[in-house]
C-alpha cells in the first residue's frame, strides 16, 4: 500500500506544479468573477481570435445567489488595448429569451494583447453592476499561432525515437518477455 | 535493502519502466511545444489541458483494447509484453487526466466554488471528477503489492474503468469542443464500437457459452453506451451549449 500512498503524493505534487506554472494572465475559455457575478468567456470557435476577422464572443453567467438574468442588465463589451478602446459593442441574449447566455460580433482591430471588458450596468435594482476583464493576445497569422512549435517537435520526436532505440535493445537483450524454450 | 536495488537495476529490462519514462518526458515536450507555438498566452494552456485529456482518453482505450486484442489473436507476437504493459499504460492516462484537471479547474476556472459556476459545467465538473478520482484509484492499485494484497476485489476494482470510460464520454460531450466535431466523435465511436464488437465476439462467438451476468453486463453497457453518444451526437448536431451551435431550446432547462 505504500506505492500506492507514494504515487498518490505524486500526482497531488504534480497537480499543484502543474497549476503554478500557468499562472498566466486570463483569456479565452476561462472564468472571471466581479461582485458576485461570474462568466466564462468563449472566443468562437477554439479561443484564438485572429486580427481583423470578426468573431463571436460568447458568455455563458452566472451569480453566487443563482437565478442569473441578462433581462436584468445592459452588457456592453469593450475591446481595449493601451488603454484605448477598440471596438465597442452591446451583448444581446444569445436568442430570445436566454437568460445566462449572451453574444456578439466582435473584431480585433490589430495583433497585441487585449483587455477584453464585458460591463454590466443593471436595469434591475436588486442586481449587482459588475465588470468583468479578461485578458486576449491575438495573433498575426491566420491560424492564430504566435509561433511554429517546429523545433520542440523536431526534438520531441528524435528524443522519443532515441528512447524507443534503447528500450527495444535492452528488452530484448534482457529476456524478460522471451518464451522458455521447451526441451 | 540489497534486494531492492537489485530490483531496481532490472526496471530497464521491462516495458513499464519506458512507458514511466516516455508518460514524463510527453509531459514536458507537450508543455514545451505549446508554450512555442501559442506563447505565454492562455491559449497555451486551453492547448495543453486538452492535449492531456486526449491523451489520457487515447491511453485508457488502448489499455482496454489489450485484453481483446490478446483473446482475439492468441498467437500474436509480444503478448506477455502488452500484458505487462497494459498496467503502466492506465497509470499514464491517469497521470495525464490529472494535468488534465489541474490546468482546467485551477487555470482557466481559478479554482471558483463549483456551486457558482453554469449548470451545464456544474454536471460535467461533477461527473469528470469522479472518472477523476476513478482513475486515480485503479491507479493507485496498479503495482504488485496492491495486485497481490486485493485478490479478487483487484479485478472487480478495476471494472470500474468502463464506468470510468462513459463518464469522461459524457464529461467530454457536455462542455468538450473538439469531442463534438465529426473527426473526434466519429473516432471515438470507431474505436468504442469495434471494442465492443470484440467483446460481444468473445462472450457470444462460436462455441461461447455466456454466462447471464455477462450477458446482462455488456446488453446494459452497450444501451448505455448508445445513449451517450447519441448525446454526443445530439450535442454536435445543433444543440451543444458549448460549443457554440446550439439552437435554443435546451437552454430553457438551464
Ligand atoms: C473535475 C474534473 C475535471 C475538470 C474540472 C475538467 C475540465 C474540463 C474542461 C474545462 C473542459 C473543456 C475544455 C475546453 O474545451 O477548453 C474539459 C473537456 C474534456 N475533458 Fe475534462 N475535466 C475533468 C475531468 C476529466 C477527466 C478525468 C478526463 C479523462 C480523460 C477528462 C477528459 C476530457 C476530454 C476528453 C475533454 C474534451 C476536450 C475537447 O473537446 O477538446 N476530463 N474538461
Amino acid at each position: 500500500m505504500n506505492h500506492a500512498k507514494r504515487f498518490g503524493g505524486m500526482l497531488t505534487l504534480a497537480v499543484v506544479v502543474a497549476a503554478s506554472l500557468f499562472n498566466a494572465s486570463a483569456s479565452a475559455h476561462v472564468l472571471q468573477s466581479d461582485n458576485g457575478v461570474s462568466a466564462i468567456l468563449h472566443i468562437k470557435p477554439d479561443d484564438n481570435p485572429v486580427a481583423g476577422k470578426p468573431v463571436p464572443v460568447n458568455f455563458l453567467f452566472s451569480n453566487d445567489v443563482g437565478g442569473f438574468s441578462l433581462n436584468d442588465y445592459k452588457v456592453q463589451l469593450r475591446l481595449i488595448q493601451n488603454k484605448t478602446v477598440k471596438f465597442s459593442s452591446p451583448v444581446p441574449p444569445l436568442f430570445f429569451g436566454a437568460s445566462t447566455e449572451g453574444e456578439t460580433m466582435a473584431t480585433f482591430p490589430e495583433v497585441g494583447v487585449y483587455s477584453l471588458q464585458a460591463k454590466g450596468t443593471p436595469v434591475e435594482k436588486d442586481a449587482p453592476p459588475f465588470t468583468l476583464n479578461f485578458t486576449v493576445r491575438v495573433a498575426s497569422a491566420a491560424d492564430g499561432k504566435t509561433g511554429s512549435g517546429k523545433t520542440a517537435v523536431i526534438l520531441s520526436g528524435f528524443s522519443l525515437i532515441i528512447l524507443g532505440m534503447v528500450a527495444a535493445k535492452t528488452i530484448q537483450t534482457g529476456g524478460k518477455y522471451r518464451k522458455p524454450k521447451l526441451k | 535493502m540489497t534486494n531492492f536495488v537489485s530490483q531496481i537495476r532490472r526496471w530497464p529490462q521491462g516495458i513499464r519502466f519506458y512507458i514511466g519514462l516516455t508518460t514524463v518526458l510527453v509531459t514536458a515536450e507537450m508543455y514545451w511545444y505549446t508554450k512555442s507555438v501559442y506563447g505565454d498566452s492562455n491559449t497555451a494552456a486551453i492547448r495543453l489541458q486538452d492535449i492531456y485529456a486526449w491523451l489520457s482518453l487515447s491511453l485508457i482505450l488502448l489499455a482496454l483494447a489489450i485484453g481483446p486484442l490478446c483473446s482475439l489473436l492468441p498467437n500474436i507476437r509480444g503478448k506477455s509484453l502488452l500484458r505487462d504493459a497494459r498496467r503502466l499504460i492506465g497509470v499514464s492516462a491517469a497521470w495525464f487526466a490529472a494535468w488534465h484537471v489541474g490546468i482546467s479547474y485551477i487555470n482557466q476556472f481559478k479554482a471558483a466554488n463549483p456551486l457558482t459556476l453554469p449548470a451545464a459545467y456544474q454536471r460535467a465538473f461533477a461527473v469528470g471528477a469522479v472518472a477523476m478520482l476513478i482513475l486515480l484509484a485503479l491507479a493507485g492499485t496498479s503495482f504488485d503489492a496492491a495486485f497481490k494484497r486485493l485478490g479478487v476485489w483487484w479485478f472487480r476494482l478495476h471494472r470500474l474503468i468502463y464506468l470510468s470510460v462513459l463518464l469522461i464520454l459524457f464529461h467530454a460531450f457536455a462542455i468538450g469542443v473538439r469531442s463534438v466535431s465529426w473527426p473526434y466523435i466519429g473516432t471515438l465511436t470507431l474505436v468504442i464500437g469495434l471494442l465492443f464488437a470484440a467483446h460481444l465476439y468473445l462472450g457470444f462467438g462460436p462455441g461461447k457459452e455466456p454466462t447471464i451476468l455477462r450477458s446482462i453486463v455488456l446488453c446494459y453497457g452497450l444501451l448505455i453506451t448508445i445513449a451517450v453518444f447519441a448525446y454526443g451526437y445530439s450535442q454536435h448536431l445543433g444543440l451543444s451549449d458549448i460549443a457554440g451551435n446550439s439552437q435554443g431550446g435546451q437552454y430553457e432547462s438551464r
